[in-house]
């Protein structure tokens, strides 16, 4: 059977691949904690001798447009572009065989996954966080499968639909007759106000009562928030945690670092099988 | 509460198709710093729509209904840059939060 070896969550930030303001020696400094954090990672993905690297993100309207905005969608092509902003910066190969057992197996279970067999390319909330565990990963024998969760734009995959689907992702992988072995990750967030009135705001009381959660494991007490507490907080993205974390099951969660800049709260958590 | 990250009102289709070709293509984001106007006719905009874009007024874009993530592509990649502290404070931007709850479990 294939395997979910690990999980992991943290943010997809342009900035945190490249900064595009001048900012001061202790900004830069928890930016740098950050991207380490990310890249220790990648280092576990290759100690745990990962062969694929499921990642549930949401699209920023970059990939999809709203002439077909799709609510979760899987990559079963063979491989891909990533790009932050537009700007193509490397193209990984993917997992087209876990992607359509998954597809398949999915869909019978009444998930409603579409697919896109090529894309022209995939943006930040993909590219950000697996740029910076690659590096840590060192190697370039990583699978990346991308899946779409639209958590951004309303309406929404509700936080409890998200859980449902990773924990039907774990069963999935559990009765697969493949070896893989998989680290899935969630990315977007903390609380951010990107594009509104609110930007500049960071609601860290509700990100601390979030960290707790995870930190407890309650993933499911998560999946019961819904889209108007989440985007009053800036939590929006959080489904993509609550799928990862769910395809974990976790027994425990590490925080590794926490961080609340004027414009987001950076989190990265590691969620342990 | 309300919903922030809303569905994109079919009226602006044209002002939203605009803002997505902005943010993932830079050959439209560098027509366009050249000559927005020419941009922006070609997309079929408004005349007010492309008062708005020219604007760069993203709190206004937010308050008739635009989407917040084509906001942030009209109003600081489409002139290739990214919001700062300092912008961000002189826009009228830090608006206070919508009320909530922490859940007290």
């Amino acid at each position: 059977m294939a395997k979910v070896v690990g999980g992991a969550a943290g943010p997809h930030s342009p900035v945190v691949y490249k900064l595009p303001w001048e900012e001061s020696e202790e900004y830069t400094s928890s930016m740098d904690e950050l991207r380490n954090a990310l890249m220790g990672i990648g280092r576990e993905l290759r100690r745990l001798e990962v062969d694929t690297l499921l990642v549930f993100a949401a699209d920023h309207v970059q990939t999809f447009w709203f002439g077909c905005f799709p609510q979760m969608m899987i990559f079963t092509g063979d491989e891909a572009d990533y790009s932050v902003n537009g700007h193509k910066i490397m193209r990984i190969r993917s997992d087209h065989e876990m992607a359509e057992e998954l597809l398949f197996k999915l869909v019978e279970e009444e998930f409603d996954v579409g697919f896109m067999q090529e894309v022209e390319f995939f943006d930040h909330p993909f590219t950000v966080p697996v740029y910076w565990i690659l590096k840590g990963f060192g190697e370039n024998n990583l699978k990346v499968l991308p899946f779409q969760l639209n958590t951004n734009v309303h309406p929404r995959v509700s936080p409890k639909r998200c859980y449902k689907l990773g924990q039907a992702v774990r069963k999935i992988l559990e009765k697969s007759s493949k070896k893989n072995r998989i680290f899935v990750i969630g990315t977007g967030g903390l609380s951010h106000y990107p594009g509104t009135p609110y930007y500049g705001n960071v609601d860290e009381e509700a990100d601390r009562w979030i960290i707790n959660k995870l930190e407890k494991c309650e993933i499911s007490r998560l999946a019961e928030l819904d889209y108007e507490w989440l985007d009053a907080t800036g939590n929006h993205e959080l489904g993509t945690w609550i799928a990862a974390a769910a395809a974990v099951n976790p027994s425990s969660t590490e925080i590794l670092m926490y961080w609340r800049p004027w414009n987001n709260g950076y989190c990265v958590a590691r969620f342990n099988p | 509460m309300a919903i922030i990250f809303r569905y994109p009102p079919l009226k602006h289709l044209q002002l939203h198709k605009l803002g997505y070709h902005l943010f993932r293509d830079p050959a439209v984001r560098e027509r366009f710093k050249k000559d927005p106007h020419a941009v922006m006719d070609e997309f079929g905009l408004t005349e007010d729509e492309k008062k708005l874009v020219l604007s760069r007024d993203g709190v206004k874009m937010y308050d008739l209904g635009i989407q917040p993530y084509i906001i942030f592509a009209l109003v600081w990649q489409a002139f290739g840059e990214w919001p700062s502290r300092e912008q961000i404070t002189k826009l009228g931007y830090g608006r206070e939060i919508p009320y909530r709850e922490i859940p007290s479990d």
